[in-house]
């Protein structure tokens, strides 16, 4: 890990101030002038130390006064600060009554300790775990490079959807389920203003720019994440699997949330995580819910209408029958 | 192996056999070699000698530019 | 020497235990009774060095400070295959903070540098006042090389025209040609070297034509694995501090003699010039035998620095050229007849061990079953991948994994309960015990594969292993006793973390009627006798026999100064609870502390090493007898819809000579199983087959098992005597790695009827057997 300047950020604008570039950007452009931000640090260490990005100057956030909490507004919609550790979300009872998936999301993503550091701002701002990207000895399509090694390489980890370009699977499977929430990010810029964008336009398709892979810029930061209220009738579930339970990356995750009228289903998010270079939503799924008595046979339809798309690599065939066992599960776990 | 028999072998070859002795340098030679044996030269601390052969009692022998004598 | 018969007791408890009379050495001490009449000898003895290591103040040799020490770091090839034109080290030894750099140069006629011939390879090393000083220097070296073409993948290697590891032909071998038979029948030339036909336990026997027209049914199957590093928690790495009157090293080893022979060696200095310390050891599996590449690295730059250079290695470095298990493609071909009777068994395997030699997996299909044809061979693969080391029972695993798969298909052929089959076939008496005793705590109960119903099935299976048992008689304890009643033992022998240094305080305090907790144990360092690497399981074997031996001899020298205080013959006195004490007169004792205070001299010591096998040794180029059993049962469970396995559970029957202390034993078994475990279903290494370069290097994809993936285990623990020596005690550490990958593949095939042939068995290679994977 190359040797670097600290600076502990006292407000948003004040971090704004110090910072002048983003991870993605250094990892593709390599200019060793970065100031970036750390709030858990648990990705950019990673980084750090695989010698992917060495920044000049680290922009500590995480002891940003007013980061760090969970608020409920009076229409029962939610706030999350940028700082609030993955940790304090699972134990948050609020968000486990009303928004399951999440709660459960956040309690299979990785281990306890790293629960303890991780915040969900870092989440959502994390890299890929695709070996040839985390390699310092592979420039590929993410760094820049006009590779994407994975694709006639070691790809069992990766991409069944979307995947025409980079191949990668996104790292956070806790945006799965905040995407089945149609939860908004909340980006503040240098001039101190607050935008909302929705989770399906906060994430970037390698199609349009590989390097990075949300729309943060270099005078943006995450400040927040917003979950819109739901009602007693909205329902959820969400599964992650990974080749190990203790702690793993997920090689298929699915969120589901459905608004149910006794057992018909009015309104329907299905998402998919580590199936897309982003978090998907599956609108044939939803389709296929939408507007149905939820059954047995409902759940197979919306599992198989979820992989219709799906173009495996040469190792990643096995992800359509797990993709459609969790997705079966995940609805027949709600009616 | 007897003692006499050892200076064939190139005094910087050493092996480890699966069952825990090294074996070349002082120590004896106790069986030519077995599937699970490892060989490395002293010199090239690796599986592959000076001279960019593998290393192995069969090869690590006089005639070899690399080789050395046991005793010298 | 004068020998003396002693009766020993001989045979298993409960089963067939009797006595067995040996002639032994004077020198050496009377038979122990077995464990039940013993104090401290297989009990549960804490770890004398338990508090030590779980409150930090253990010194590990990344923890090692010195004045003035300075950090390494190796320069490694990035490149798999290639000559090197330059090495220019101007920039780095111009960087500020950097004291020292050393590039690795060949001595031979041709080029200057060696071959590239691993992604991974140390070319050079810096050492600098920091060890980000270190790595910032080590980036600076430019290294030019001229690319060559590699090959990774074992069976393209195979293929003729595959690029070349090592250019000069292989040659005619001593037991085979250069020309190979690849396991799908094709002809391969150039990456393979072999057969190799035979082990120490001989070569073919019988007529296989023969065995296998005497058979009704032939079963011809390949089993696959794969490469599986060591993950050690403590890397290879080494503190070296070259002073001109010694080179000592602080090194994390297996072997701290090895690793002084070697250094002396390389640098051409006498023994007693170099010093090797390893006094808390963090794990190493069978790879840290040698000084490695970071051993000479260390020594030169510290030679050149004239200061203490420390050179830990970290993980990525550790995983991509610090030794792995090598993979095998393991084909076997067996005969039974309806009885159950093998009529022969003929094995070919291929396995590489990247540069290096070592990919052998036919010793355990040789020695387990009583079968009279039988015929190996055995071929390495080279690759341009990092080398192989041994790896918790060399070959054994990966031998098991596929042997033990077969009986169970022959079991399932033959309409048979498997465990019934190997009693069938297996001679061995201590595994019909563990076989038994396992069976009634597993509770198994067979049934037919694929037999459970709905989602989750769950299955049982069993495999059963053999480990030889090896001694080293290059094995030396001393044993000091001092006027204030404190006792010693010293010895170079390392505790990789099995807990040897237990052990020695156990047998040292039985023969002195003392505390383990009364004895200090000194060893890790060349400066006391020399004792043997921890490899092969040999270290409880050889070095608890010298360490009874010394104690005991140190205690007839005490028995001859106390003799005369107390008016009778050395031969009436024996020791108890610490006091020593007159066999007849009870009224005649005295206190061991009294008895040292008293003493002509402020201390007495004594040094023993230990004589051949009581007996005699079944081999006769020596240090070898019997086998060290085992017979693990495992239940799993399996989602048939995502593919997920669960090892539910292990019952690991094992057996290892005379127990010397329970937990420790325990320990072990419970590290071999989960390592079993992990091999079965999640460590794996990945390679990049189009620019060679290991794509898991680190914990995080290199999927080891966390609290989670651990079966609840279960150790049944058989005593079994032999009068082999003064403890009778054997390792344990590698026949509790060997059966569980075959007993977890065995209970997947039952869970669900379908086997896969190839570990790890991941959700993806599960559904595929599954029939649910559309390629």
């Amino acid at each position: 890990m190359n040797r670097f300047k600290w600076y502990e950020a006292k407000s948003v604008e004040d971090a704004l101030e110090q910072v002048n570039s983003t991870v993605s950007n250094e990892v593709a452009s390599r200019t060793g002038n970065a100031a970036v931000f750390k709030a858990g640090g648990t990705d950019l260490l990673d980084l750090m130390k695989e010698g992917l990005v060495e920044p000049k100057t680290i922009v500590h956030i995480g002891n940003i006064p007013g980061m760090r909490e969970i608020t409920a507004d009076l229409d029962e919609s939610v706030r999350i600060g940028a700082n609030v550790t993955l940790a304090e979300i699972e134990e948050h009872a609020y968000i486990r009554d009303r928004y399951l998936a999440l709660h459960q999301a956040v309690a299979s993503a990785a281990t306890p300790q790293l629960r303890n550091m991780a915040t969900i701002g870092g989440n959502l701002a994390q890299r890929t775990r695709c070996w040839y990207f985390r390699s310092i000895d592979h420039k590929c399509l993410r760094k820049g490079g006009d590779t994407c090694f994975a694709r006639r390489g070691e790809n069992e980890n990766h991409a069944i959807m979307n995947n025409g370009t980079c191949v990668s699977v996104h790292a956070s499977s806790v945006s799965t389920a905040l995407m089945a929430f149609d939860a908004e990010v909340i980006i503040t810029d240098g001039k101190g203003e607050e935008k909302r964008v929705p989770m399906e336009e906060f994430f970037v398709s390698p199609g349009e720019d590989a390097t990075t892979e949300n729309i943060l810029r270099a005078n943006e930061i995450i400040t927040g994440v917003y979950l819109p209220p739901v009602k007693d009738s909205r329902k959820s579930y969400y599964i992650k699997q990974g080749p190990r339970k203790s702690y793993d990356w997920s090689i298929a995750d699915v969120a589901v949330v459905m608004e149910m009228q006794g057992s018909k289903c009015t309104e329907a998010r299905v998402v998919l995580g580590a199936a897309a270079p982003t978090p998907l939503r599956s609108r044939p799924a939803e389709r296929t819910l939408t507007g149905k008595q939820v059954s047995a046979s409902v759940a197979v339809e919306a599992a198989t209408a979820a992989m219709e798309r799906a173009r495996p690599l040469s190792q990643n065939a096995y992800k359509i029958p797990l993709f459609e066992a969790i997705i079966r599960e995940a609805i027949m776990e709600i009616v | 192996m007897e003692e006499s028999k050892q200076p064939k072998y190139c005094k910087y070859l050493r092996a480890k056999n699966p069952y825990g002795m090294l074996e070349g340098g002082e120590n004896p030679w106790m069986i030519p070699f077995e599937s699970n044996t490892i060989c490395w030269c002293i010199k090239s601390s690796g599986a592959s000698g000076p001279d960019n052969g593998l290393v192995h009692p069969d090869k690590c022998v006089e005639g070899r530019s690399c080789y050395k004598p046991a005793f010298d | 020497m004068d020998k003396r018969k002693e009766i020993f007791p001989h045979g298993i408890p409960g089963h067939n235990l009797g006595e067995i009379e040996r002639e032994i050495p004077n020198d050496e001490p009377p038979a122990w009774p077995i464990n039940d009449k013993l104090k401290v000898v297989g009990k549960r003895i804490r770890r004398n060095d338990a508090l030590a290591k779980v409150t930090g103040s253990a010194k590990y040799t990344s923890d090692i400070q010195l004045p003035g020490m300075l950090y390494a770091k190796m320069l490694r090839a990035n490149v798999p295959h290639a000559k090197i034109l330059s090495i220019d080290t101007s920039k780095a030894e111009r960087h500020p903070g950097v004291r020292a750099v050393h590039v690795f140069t060949s001595d031979d006629e041709g080029s200057k540098y060696q071959d590239v011939k691993y992604a991974g390879q140390p070319l050079a090393g810096v050492a600098a006042d920091s060890l980000d000083i270190a790595k910032e220097a080590v980036a600076l070296i430019e290294v030019e090389y001229e690319t060559m073409p590699f090959v990774i993948d074992t069976e393209e290697a195979m293929k003729e025209g595959a690029p070349l590891v090592y250019e000069e032909p292989i040659g005619e071998q001593t037991d085979g040609g250069d020309v190979g038979v690849t396991h799908d029948g094709s002809e391969g030339k150039g990456n393979l070297r072999g057969p190799t036909t035979s082990s120490f336990l001989g070569g073919a026997r019988g007529d296989l034509d023969q065995g296998f027209s005497e058979a009704d049914v032939i079963l011809d199957r390949t089993y696959r694995t794969q490469v599986h590093t060591h993950v050690p928690l403590e890397t290879h790495g080494v503190v070296i501090d070259w002073k001109p009157d010694q080179m000592t090293v602080y090194a994390s080893t297996q072997s701290t003699k090895g690793v002084r022979d070697g250094l002396a060696s390389y640098f051409d200095l006498p023994k007693n010039k170099v010093r090797v310390i390893c006094e808390f050891m963090g794990g190493g599996f069978g790879a840290k035998h040698s000084a490695g590449t970071f051993g000479p690295m260390a020594a030169e730059l510290s030679r050149k620095s004239g200061r203490p250079v420390w050179l830990m290695l970290d993980r990525k470095e550790e995983h991509i050229a610090e030794g792995n298990r090598p993979n095998s493609i393991h084909h076997l071909k067996i005969g039974a007849k309806k009885d159950g009777t093998l009529t022969a068994i003929q094995q070919k395997s291929h396995g590489t061990a990247g540069v290096a030699l070592g990919a052998g997996v036919g010793r355990i299909a040789q020695g387990l079953y009583t079968c009279p044809n039988f015929s190996t061979e055995q071929y390495d693969v080279l690759t341009h991948a990092g080398p192989g080391a041994a790896w918790r029972a060399p070959g054994n695993v990966q031998g098991a994994y596929g042997l033990e798969q077969a009986i169970d298909e022959i079991a399932d052929m033959l309409k048979t309960d498997p465990l019934v089959l190997r009693e069938k076939i297996d001679p061995s008496e201590v595994r019909k015990v563990l076989r038994q005793r396992g069976a009634k705590s597993f509770g198994w109960k067979y049934r037919p594969p694929g037999s459970d119903t709905g989602r989750i099935k769950k299955g049982i299976g069993v495999a059963q292993s053999t480990w030889p048992r090896f001694v080293n008689l290059d094995s030396t304890v001393e044993v000091k006793m001092y006027s204030d009643g404190t006792v010693e033992v010293r010895s170079g022998v390392q505790d990789i973390g099995t807990g040897t240094k237990t052990i020695l305080a156990q047998v040292v305090a039985e023969e002195l009627g003392l505390k383990a907790e009364d004895i200090t144990v000194r060893i890790g360092d060349t400066i006391f006798p020399d004792a043997p690497g921890s490899g092969g399981s040999i270290v409880t074997g050889a070095i608890t026999p010298p360490a009874r031996n010394a104690a005991y001899l140190v205690k007839q020298k005490l028995f001859n100064q106390v003799a005369p205080q107390l008016e009778t013959e050395p031969s009436m006195l024996t020791v108890s609870d610490g006091m020593i004490m007159h066999k007849e007169d009870a009224s005649k004792k005295i206190s061991m502390r009294d008895a040292l205070r008293r003493m002509r001299t402020g201390q007495i010591e004594a040094s023993a090493s230990r004589s051949d096998d009581y007996g005699g040794f079944q081999q006769p180029w020596g240090l070898a007898y019997g086998d060290l059993g085992s017979v693990q049962f495992a239940e799993v469970s399996v989602d048939t819809e995502t593919g997920f396995v669960k090892v539910e559970r292990i019952t690991a029957a094992h057996s290892c000579g005379r127990p010397l202390n329970i937990s420790q034993i325990e320990s072990q078994v419970n590290g071999g199983v989960i390592q079993g475990v992990s091999y079965a279903l999640y460590e794996s290494r990945v390679m990049d087959n189009k620019t060679g370069h290991m794509m898991n290097a680190n914990v995080d994809q290199y999927r080891m098992p966390y609290a989670k993936e651990i079966p609840d285990i279960d150790i049944v623990l058989v005593e079994e005597y032999s009068a082999r020596s003064s403890t009778d005690a054997y390792g344990i550490g590698e026949p509790a790695n060997i059966a569980t990958a075959a007993a977890v593949a065995n209970a997947v095939y039952n869970a669900i009827g379908v086997r896969l042939y190839e570990i790890p068995m991941t959700p993806a290679s599960i559904l595929k057997a599954l029939n649910k994977v559309e390629q």
